[in-house]
């Protein structure tokens, strides 16, 4: 007969040994590199991802035809290791090195830039991010068809395996960094048709980028180590990267401080700024992103666009950027940041100006905000983003007698309700995909993956198609004669000019025009359709571990010049620590 | 012949006494009725508003004019405090009070036909027992709710869909013991209703334990509250989101210890006077309990 006692003793150190075994296997070494990431990944699919944390990871498990160099961001050689563009600027050719490879040791071919930029385009895809590469010749009227075999009628094709091919409408100044964006990495055709939507799973994801998906474990961590396939594995100095999925500022600060994170990108509590900013392993500088409020024009009252402008003019970006951000950001009234070369801002309807907001908002039928309904603010689950949409509650409440709640979803739940427009008001960030204003302006054409406002102009349209077809002008669409007088008296000069035959004199001309065209595109945004309220420009900052070498907060050009990290990106593939760091 | 002194008046004159002369309940009931007139009464005298931003002032310490201190945003941490105690103790009360309705109903009819019903119902309870009360309470609000807005209707009805669980098992088992009782038997032979002996007979029987279980379900709901507000589900501005919000400017550069201080004081203050309550309510009207001047 067992005795009861011992039978418990020994069912007690049973549970115990099977939880200690639980615990122990679950917890694992430190990476040799930690970053907080501020969100889980919505998705690892370059064709669906659109939001920062993924381009992160995006440029360290896949890699473009191009890839940024940590210390410039200028594009250097990727997959690609030469390429030519044509004289006319319309046909770019790339030359794929022999020793690129996937994770899975297949070459990669250009065939698989093919199926990648294809898949991209596809509108069965349903990538946000389709547009980017719609100056290709033939993407407009892309239907995803296939069947005759992948395309030499379209702007993409082989020549063979290792000669890709991109046709363009008219010449993009800013295409080579679109290869370097994660929109146009290569996507593994054999998983990606074998797996479905779940695809970039650790355990069917196969990348061509320095490091892989070595695990994922939702809510906690991603952890990436080098890809051996990898045809730089030289260069590739971290043997493991971890990459927390940390939403709460404070957190992620005593991690940094305590040595578990070694690098901190923004995600410290806002008040500290005077603190943090005192230490030398703080880094901040301008960059060229901009916090924005998304109006949802389709659901009243905001579908009527004096509100959304008395909503913008009642806001007092100055407390925000002074009293509450505190690290030198810049009001903004416009939507794209300052310093894009040859670019002028257009004049905003959006300046601090609380009477002429009432007035608006009586014309609109709410004297004194009477008999509207409660808006709502929705925001990504952050601090900042939770004390920003506060203060702007409030100065809404307090101008224009307007109810606002703020309210916050985590980042997944935010882009779905986000895509799906179930929102009144919310909070957004645009980073620069590249060095041009049409990154910034582009997502706003009517039913564009990234508008999510339900807002359409057609004069706006055109212009953005203009800006996009500047080379031939001569052909602009006849609809901007009518909707844009402006621009169109500057085509008319363009067509004069052309006719002139001065090559140079022309090239200036048509940058200038092109600008010009955004330019007026803007100004759509901001003094007619207001289907966002710009906020403020970012500052990018953060807090790197000092024994991280080749971190870049102010990039170094070859010249001996620095400019600052606009996109605020940091490849981590010639990132190393300094030995005896740890 | 006159019955002489208190030990012959009714049960529940018997149970006031026996509270009257508890001093835990009676500090417990002191705390709390401040802290209800507190965040009933102050905020309309004073003209406190817990929304209203100053980020220039902000993270001030307590001070005269602001006794609590001022948040990261300068708004008047005693405002939000009073305001989030509002909140929070209208959630338990509502809470409560529906859990109540529910488990009283489910109780008292599995108790009183037993059989199949009671079958039915208490194998129903304890499914809900078994699913995790956090997963019913998400679930419950992202029925209930549209928009997953910080809206207090579908917190506290989850709280209270949840809570009526123990409610309907402890009113069932006073109700199976007392549908034998004679005087049950008496009034079923006058011809008495079912619903008449219920109300009438039975469910007067069993008030004691609903109230008991009542005052201790109150904090229960209020802490279950703030763990939903300190996860972010649940409603704003409540004690909960207000000791979140105080945790996370605890770091260790510098700490506004006022806005962790305030909230979490005075939810940890409210549930200690709800318990002190609820026990001395239970000791009271036990009536198995000792009378006052009992022999």
């Amino acid at each position: 007969m067992v005795r009861p006692l011992a039978a418990l003793v020994a069912i007690v150190a049973a549970t115990l040994a099977v939880a200690g075994l639980t615990f122990s296997t679950s917890s694992r070494d430190p990476a040799e590199f930690t970053f907080v990431n501020a969100a889980e990944p919505e998705t690892l699919d370059p064709a669906h991802m659109t939001g920062h944390p993924e381009f992160r990871i995006a440029i360290e498990i896949f890699e473009g035809l191009t890839r940024r160099d940590a210390r410039t961001l200028r594009p250097v050689p990727g997959v690609a290791h030469t390429w030519v563009n044509s004289d006319d600027g319309l046909r770019w050719t790339f030359q794929l090195r022999d020793d690129a490879r996937w994770s899975n040791g297949k070459p990669v071919t250009a065939h698989d830039f093919v199926y990648s930029w294809l898949r991209l385009l596809d509108p069965k895809t349903g990538a946000k991010y389709a547009y980017l590469l719609g100056g290709l010749r033939g993407a407009a009227d892309f239907d995803g068809d296939t069947s005759g075999g992948f395309g030499i009628d379209r702007g993409v094709y082989a020549l063979d395996d290792r000669t890709l091919v991109v046709e363009l409408e008219a010449p993009i100044p800013y295409f080579l960094e679109l290869t370097s964006f994660f929109s146009t990495f290569p996507v593994p055709r054999e998983s990606v048709e074998a797996h479905g939507r779940g695809w970039f799973l650790p355990e069917t994801i196969v990348g061509n980028g320095p490091f892989v998906l070595q695990s994922w474990r939702v809510g906690d961590r991603i952890r990436l180590s080098p890809n051996p396939e990898y045809w730089d594995l030289d260069a590739v100095a971290l043997r493991s990267i971890d990459v927390l999925a940390i939403e709460n500022p404070t957190t992620a600060l005593n991690l940094y401080l305590t040595g578990a994170v070694d690098w901190l990108p923004s995600l410290y509590p806002v008040e500290l700024a005077d603190i943090l900013r005192e230490r030398d392993d703080f880094y901040s500088g301008a960059s060229m992103i901009v916090y924005f409020y998304r109006l949802n024009t389709t659901r009243p009252p905001l579908d009527d666009p004096r509100v959304r402008r008395a909503l913008g003019l009642a806001i007092d970006r100055r407390e925000i950027t002074e009293e509450v951000m505190r690290l030198g950001q810049l009001p903004a009234h416009t939507l794209v940041p300052p310093g894009m070369p040859g670019y002028s801002a257009p004049q905003s309807g959006f300046g601090f100006d609380v009477p002429r907001a009432q007035a608006l908002l009586a014309e609109a039928g709410f004297p004194g905000g009477a008999g509207m309904r409660e808006i709502g603010i929705l925001y990504n689950t952050h601090e900042d983003h939770k004390k920003i949409a506060e203060v702007i509650a409030d100065q809404l409440r307090r101008n224009l007698g307007v109810h606002v709640e703020a309210y916050n979803q985590e980042w997944q739940s935010y882009l779905a309700s986000v895509d799906a427009q179930d929102y009144d008001i919310a909070r957004a960030g645009w980073i620069g995909d590249y060095m041009d204003p049409n990154t910034f302006l582009d997502m706003f054409v009517t039913d564009g993956g990234n508008n999510r406002t339900g807002w359409s102009d057609p004069a706006f349209d055109a212009l953005i198609a203009a800006a996009g077809n500047s080379a031939r002008a001569g052909r602009a669409p006849q609809a901007l004669l009518e909707l844009a007088p402006e621009p169109a008296a500057l085509l008319q000069r363009l067509v004069k000019l052309d006719a002139a035959g001065n090559p140079s004199a022309r090239r200036d001309a048509l940058a200038h025009f092109r600008l010009e065209l955004l330019h007026q595109a803007e100004s759509l945004l901001v003094n007619r359709g207001y289907p966002v309220i710009p906020i403020y420009f970012y500052v990018s900052s953060g807090l790197v571990n000092p024994s991280v070498e080749g971190f870049y907060s102010e990039l170094e050009f070859p010249d001996g010049s620095s400019g600052a990290n606009l996109q605020d990106l940091h490849p981590l593939r010639d990132v190393r620590m300094r030995a005896g760091a740890r | 012949m006159r019955a002489a002194g208190p030990a012959s008046a009714g049960p529940w004159r018997q149970a006031w006494e026996r509270l009257r002369h508890s001093n835990s309940a009676a500090l417990g009931a002191c705390l709390l009725a401040a802290i209800v007139a507190a965040c009933a009464l102050l905020p309309p005298a004073l003209g406190l508003d817990p929304m209203i931003t100053d980020p220039a002032a902000r993270n001030l310490p307590p001070s005269v004019d602001y006794p609590f201190g001022r948040d990261a945003l300068g708004r008047d941490v005693m405002a939000r405090v009073l305001a989030g105690g509002r909140t929070s103790l209208l959630i338990g009360l509502a809470a409560t009070a529906s859990s109540v309705l529910i488990g009283v109903l489910v109780g008292a009819l599995a108790g009183f036909y037993g059989g199949r019903v009671d079958e039915v119902l208490m194998r129903f309870v304890d499914f809900l027992y078994g699913v995790p009360y956090m997963f019913l309470v998400i679930l419950v609000m992202l029925l209930f709710s549209d928009t997953a807005r910080g809206d207090p209707l579908p917190v506290f009805l989850a709280l209270g869909l949840v809570q009526w669980l123990t409610m309907a098992r402890i009113v069932r088992g006073q109700v199976l013991a007392l549908r034998g009782a004679e005087y049950v038997t008496a009034a079923r032979a006058l011809g008495a209703s079912d619903s008449a002996i219920l109300a009438h007979h039975v469910l007067p029987n069993t008030l004691g334990p609903i109230i008991v279980y009542a005052t201790l379900t109150v904090p229960t709901v209020i802490i279950l509250e703030s763990f939903l507000s300190f996860l972010g589900l649940g409603v704003s501005l409540s004690w909960g989101e207000l000791v979140a919000e105080g945790v996370a400017v605890i770091n260790p550069l510098r700490s506004t210890w006022w806005l962790l201080f305030w909230p979490a004081g005075f939810l940890a203050t409210t549930l200690l006077a709800l318990n002190f309550l609820g026990d001395g309510l239970r000791d009271a009207l036990d009536p198995r309990g000792p009378t006052p001047n009992g022999p």
